[in-house]
């Protein structure tokens, strides 16, 4: 036994490392990754690939089972992006972790996955960055990097379950051109077979389970026909799916997002938001849309920006430059209004986001 | 199970002893001593008259606070099983949350001490409610801080003034 001296003297704790795992697993990872430079222990730690996959894992579960009391988004003013941790009683705090896109992005919307985001950084390349660890790697140089406007840049970026890959997608969409991939790891960008028109890309990419998304198609209106999928195992495009014939009814502003692990299509004009969710069905196996509506106070006028957090919980962002999170139940009724606290009128947040310890240097 | 011929006569509690690793004798009732899980495991095994158990990593001053938390445990739940068969409200779970809160309100080395001890003697809620403490101390602070708190020698080979 190491401790013999008494009371008041000082000892050494010498805490063992399960102990220790289950201490950072009660913690915020800034709090963790700050301590990095406490001792040699926590710095070993927090680089082993078992604890990170652990810390991961748990807190997917909490955010699943709806145990988590704040959640993370991204939020950018010009060209900087910072990562924001939200509390449900509307506080709000900055975490450590910032990074740099030269405006590729279309708001409200980061290629994130995994707490890894991809960006395109001054000077002027393709990064993959963990902005709360502070780790980044320049991804080699694509032909599609020459479009001009950069913004005419769309890039995807996910996680293949199969080859345990992270794989970037990209192309230019100002002109015809051929679209690239990239495993992070290899040499060089490789070209995907078929032909896309990649003028037709209007929206940025979405990740989700192994598929990118993307509007492609859109009609004189503006409202979006198609979604584009694109599988990443086999880095083929596959069948495009339609949105539902009732979409562009509110004549808003639409988007693809994330929702309960489907695909959602978010359709909003003024209060009144649409959420289509791509569900399966059980018999038969078939895919639907099915609208969530959600019916906002009349106070909350002029909403610019929606994103689901989770099943009864959005947050909003109004032209007064504030930002909401709005419960909602099953019908849709806003039930409780919550004005978030600490972020500037000038922040917009682009996204939401999930932090990882997950390194740069070991996926390439 | 009471005696069902004298039912005033409750029949004398079962105790057993535990042992401090300074050498002193603790004697609890078996029920309180059974909340540690490692207890609990090597009970059965154990013939009835020798139930002593050394604890070589626990000090009398920690072991102490620990019977007195689980004390508080075992005579806590039994009323709040009792309020709920009776219908009665109680709000003895709020009520030993405090307690809990009260307690685990020590210096950083009796923290220490109840932390491994509880992971000793296996000892679940207990643990839980030390590393939720550890936890929070650590919440918001700077590794400066966190070293002066915990007493960790600065063995970092990262300068934290460092740009990465």
């Amino acid at each position: 036994m190491k401790r013999v001296c008494k009371r008041g003297e000082t000892v050494n704790h010498d805490v063992p490392d399960e102990i220790m795992v289950y201490i950072m697993s009660k913690l915020p990872l800034n709090s963790i990754v700050r301590f990095k430079c406490a001792c040699k222990q926590w710095c070993a730690l927090i680089q082993d690939e078992a604890f990170i996959q652990f810390h991961f894992s748990l807190r997917h579960r909490q955010v699943n089972l709806r145990h988590h009391t704040s959640f993370q988004v991204i939020g950018r003013i010009g060209f900087f992006y910072v990562i924001y941790s939200i509390e449900q009683d509307g506080s709000s705090t900055v975490i450590e972790g910032k990074f740099f896109d030269s405006n590729s992005f279309i708001d409200p919307f980061v290629p994130a996955c995994n707490g890894l985001v991809c960006s395109l950084g001054s000077p002027q390349a393709l990064y993959v960055s963990n902005p709360v660890t502070n780790d980044s790697v320049t991804l080699p140089e694509p032909r599609f990097l020459k479009a001009f406007p950069p913004s005419n840049i769309r890039l995807g970026f996910g996680f293949d379950i199969v080859s345990k890959k992270y794989k970037v997608v990209g192309c230019d969409a100002s002109r015809h051109s051929k679209i690239e991939v990239l495993a992070l790891g290899e040499e060089s960008w490789r070209p995907v077979e078929g032909n896309i028109d990649t003028t037709r890309f209007k929206d940025q990419i979405i990740h989700l389970n192994g598929m990118l998304y993307w509007f492609s198609t859109e009609t004189a209106r503006g409202v979006p026909r198609q979604i584009t999928t694109f599988n990443l195992t086999h880095e083929r495009f596959g069948v495009e799916i339609s949105v539902p014939d009732d979409i562009g009814f509110l004549k808003g502003r639409h988007w693809l997002c994330e929702f309960e692990g489907c695909l959602c299509v978010i359709d909003h004009y003024q209060n009144m938001i649409d959420m289509w969710v791509l569900k399966t069905t059980c018999d038969n196996n078939k895919q639907v849309w099915v609208n969530r509506p959600i019916i906002l106070p009349s106070e909350l006028k002029m909403v610019t920006n929606v994103i689901p957090i989770a099943d009864g919980l959005v947050l909003v962002r109004c032209r007064q430059e504030n930002n909401y999170l709005c419960h909602y139940n099953q019908v849709g009724r806003v039930s409780n209004v919550i004005k978030v606290r600490n972020i500037p009128g000038c922040m917009l947040i682009a996204g939401k986001y999930e932090d990882s310890l997950v390194p740069v240097r070991s996926v390439c | 199970m009471k005696d069902s011929f004298n039912p005033s006569i409750e029949p004398p509690k079962k105790t057993v002893t535990l042992v401090s690793s300074d050498g002193y004798d603790f004697e609890v009732e078996e029920e309180v001593a059974l909340e540690s899980q490692v207890i609990k495991d090597g009970f059965e095994d154990k013939a009835v008259d020798d139930r002593e158990y050394l604890l070589f990593n626990v000090h009398s001053d920690t072991l102490e606070l620990i019977i007195k938390y689980c004390e508080k445990h075992v005579s806590s739940r039994k009323s709040i099983s009792a309020a709920a068969a009776s219908s009665s409200s109680s709000n003895g779970e709020e009520a030993l949350k405090e307690w809990d809160e009260h307690f685990i309100s020590v210096d950083t080395n009796t923290l220490y001490d109840i932390l491994m001890a509880a992971d000793y003697l296996n000892i679940k809620s207990l643990l839980d409610l030390a590393i939720q403490k550890v936890a929070d101390t650590i919440h918001g602070r700077s590794p400066e801080q966190i070293r002066k708190k915990f007493n960790i020698e600065n063995d970092s080979i990262i300068d934290p003034w460092a740009s990465e």
